[in-house]
């Protein structure tokens, strides 16, 4: 329930923040655009002012100050529909002609609001200027000041603003319906994730995130959240084949050794017939012990703490040892067991000794029990890159293609060779020690025959 | 054969008499204790030949116990008892100051001999050149073998365990201890590798007419002794 909650927070902020961050900008350009624009009309009014003075200073020059005074009363005369301001003053500051009373006298520029103005006679309509920017000037009888309404810039500014609001606006609703849209997505894509996770909780393995054609956060965070599940069903899986195994591959020594124990209870039996039981009991209780002892000891393995003890390790050395313990027994079933160990490169790896020598005697071991008398097996070291690797040989039956990944599995064995002793741990042991050692391990036809190559790099 | 003295720590009531039981018709002299504080106390005041201390005990657990009576000087050899698939248990247990370790389960024939190969690791026939069972003579350092005067030649590996067989002389060697010896292999084996160079040294050394020196102990191992 919070979870849910939460994801609905962070949709709601994104959008907020999303929204937010497109007002800013745009209230930025929208301002800059303002100020700009203002500036420019104004400067514009300003050049309008200027032409008119020039042209009444020219009355001036020509005409002289009457004529002037004409000019200015007839302009003044038709003024307030333009919202132009004149005003002509004698040397003393006196009126002159104009619309407007004598006020004091400035340098440049001036922005004169309306109200301070001190206008002759009734001005009715006002347009939307709220104040006068004009200028005084010299002539040769006395000063001049012209000015213009500000309406024209105040009508641009306030369309402006009309239309940059809208455009705030707009896109407001846009950033906010945008945010929204992506939030929601992204909160839609939690919950699906949400979703399959509780599934697996649930124990539907199989139950995976969707993913999403975007290459984006959520889906990489969905490919590894994936990635992790199929790990998960794996090693479960794994888990459950071998409690399965072990149930199977005990449960049989156990009720065979129960049944014989049974017979010799109930018959008559000799000491001899005891005898014979007890010591069968003993083998499959060894058996089982074997079974046990294997699966814990590829669990330690698996768990990689023994990599903390690993040293230098001659493979030379460790192979001819090896292979120095096997050969009796391979030539007491009539194979010949021949070793090829290229020693001009040193062979060194680094490694767990005990480990190492059970992962070679295991596959020699493999070949002489599985191949039919008079059998090649070959044992070869040599370099490969900047790795060793060591190839054990036989010319014995094989393991099908089909089964070669399936015979490192725990417990696993060829059908034929349920029969025969073992625990089925050898390969998956030989499997783990290899991946301990960061070493490859592959099997291949010899034809006929098998081949176990173990890289290490 | 030397009578030892051997204490026992270990709190399974049944293992413990069971293990107890086999060292005494060993011919030893057992103590058994099914408490760690009370090992120590015992281990520590008594001096005992060989300790057998199981790994996991109440009270206190079994390598500290090793490590206790180390530090204190303690030179009895330790035979540790571990529990199954725990090879980090193992090491720290050598490491510990254990001589030697058996995994549980384990044959009790196979704990016997091992304790007599550390109770006798002191008297071993370690610097005796040249090693004699009746007629047989084995030359350490020229790497010869001579019975009845007659000189055999063997394989690297079967001198070698002729020569743990005979350092031995009198004592069960088992098949663990040979792997141990001769190849350092520290785990079980599919095949029989042992028992097949055993027979083979057995065919090179006891030839038909010659008096029998190496003996199958059923179950156990093997043993070379002076003829009866």
């Amino acid at each position: 329930m919070n979870r849910t909650k939460l994801t609905g927070r962070t949709a709601f902020r994104l959008a907020a923040i999303f929204a937010a961050i497109i007002t800013l900008t745009n209230i930025l350009i929208f301002s800059i655009l303002y100020f700009v624009i203002s500036q420019q009309l104004s400067t514009h009014l300003k050049a309008h002012v200027d032409e008119v003075r020039k042209t009444l200073v020219d009355v001036d020059e020509t005409g002289g100050f009457d004529a002037l005074a004409n000019m200015v009363g007839r302009h003044a005369l038709v003024a307030e529909s333009d919202e132009d301001i004149f005003l002509l003053t004698d040397k003393n500051h006196a009126y002159v002609s104009g619309n407007i009373k004598p006020m004091p006298k400035f340098d440049g520029w001036r922005t004169i609001p309306w109200r301070e103005l001190p206008l002759i006679g009734e001005w009715k309509a006002r347009r939307s200027s709220t104040a006068v920017i004009g200028a005084w000037s010299n002539v040769k009888g006395g000063y001049l000041f012209v000015g213009d309404g500000n309406g024209d810039i105040r009508d641009a500014q306030r369309l402006l603003l009309k239309g940059l609001s809208w455009g705030i606006a707009i896109s407001l609703l846009s950033a906010i319906i945008g945010g929204s849209i992506l939030g929601l997505n992204a909160q839609k894509r939690m919950r699906a994730i949400e979703h399959a996770l509780n599934a697996v909780s649930s124990g539907q393995l199989q139950e995976r995130v969707p993913r999403s054609s975007a290459s984006d956060d959520i889906d990489h965070v969905a490919s590894l959240i994936n990635g992790t599940l199929d790990r998960l069903q794996k090693l479960i899986s794994n888990l459950k084949q071998v409690s399965s195994d072990i149930a199977h591959d005990l449960r049989t020594p156990i009720s065979r050794m129960r049944q014989k124990l049974e017979v010799v209870q109930q018959a008559t039996s000799d000491l001899q017939t005891y005898r014979a039981t007890v010591d069968d009991a003993l083998l499959e209780i060894d058996g089982i012990a074997e079974t046990f002892e294997a699966l814990l000891r590829i669990t330690e393995i698996e768990a990689g703490a023994r990599r903390t003890r690993f040293a230098n390790v001659d493979l030379a050395s460790l192979l001819s040892n090896v292979t120095d313990a096997v050969t009796a027994v391979a030539e007491d079933r009539g194979h010949s067991l021949s070793a090829s160990i290229d020693s001009s490169q040193p062979n060194v790896v680094f490694g767990d000794r005990q480990l190492l020598s059970q992962l070679f005697i295991n596959v020699l071991e493999n070949s002489v029990e599985h191949c039919q008398s008079g059998a090649r097996i070959k044992v070869e070291l040599s370099r490969n890159g900047d790795g060793s690797e060591v190839r054990i040989s036989d010319n014995g039956p094989g393991i099908p293609i089909e089964e070669h990944e399936k015979v490192f599995r725990r417990l696993y064995r060829l059908e034929k060779s349920r029969t025969t002793r073992g625990s089925g741990l050898g390969l998956s042991l030989v499997a783990a020690i290899a991946d301990l050692h960061g070493a490859k391990l592959s099997l291949e036809d010899n034809h006929p025959g098998l081949v176990t190559r173990i890289s290490f790099s | 054969m030397t009578a030892m003295r051997i204490l026992v720590v270990e709190d399974d009531a049944q293992t413990a008499a069971l293990v107890g039981q086999a060292l005494r018709d060993d011919g030893h002299t057992v103590d058994v204790v099914a408490e760690g504080r009370e090992g120590l106390k015992r281990g520590a005041i008594n001096a005992y030949d060989v300790l057998v201390v199981d790994r996991m005990l109440p009270g206190l657990d079994g390598l500290s116990i090793v490590q206790s009576l180390r530090t204190a000087g303690v030179k009895s050899a330790i035979m540790l008892l571990t529990s199954m698939g725990a090879i980090e248990d193992r090491i720290e247990g050598l490491e510990g100051g254990g001589d030697d370790y058996l995994v549980k389960p384990f044959a009790l024939g196979e704990l016997v001999a091992r304790v007599n190969a550390l109770g006798r690791r002191s008297t071993l026939l370690n610097d005796e050149v040249v090693l004699w069972v009746a007629d047989l003579e084995l030359h350490r350092i020229r790497r010869e073998v001579k019975r009845n005067g007659q000189p055999i030649t063997l394989q690297p590996r079967e001198f070698k365990m002729l020569e743990t067989l005979m350092q031995s002389k009198g004592q069960v060697i088992t098949k663990t201890m040979f792997l141990r010896d001769v190849w350092d292999f520290e785990f079980d084996l599919k095949t029989s590798i042992v028992s097949t160079n055993i027979s083979r040294l057995r065919d090179k050394i006891d030839r038909p007419g010659d008096t029998p020196l190496i003996h199958t102990v059923r179950g156990v191992g093997y043993r070379i002794d002076e003829p009866h």
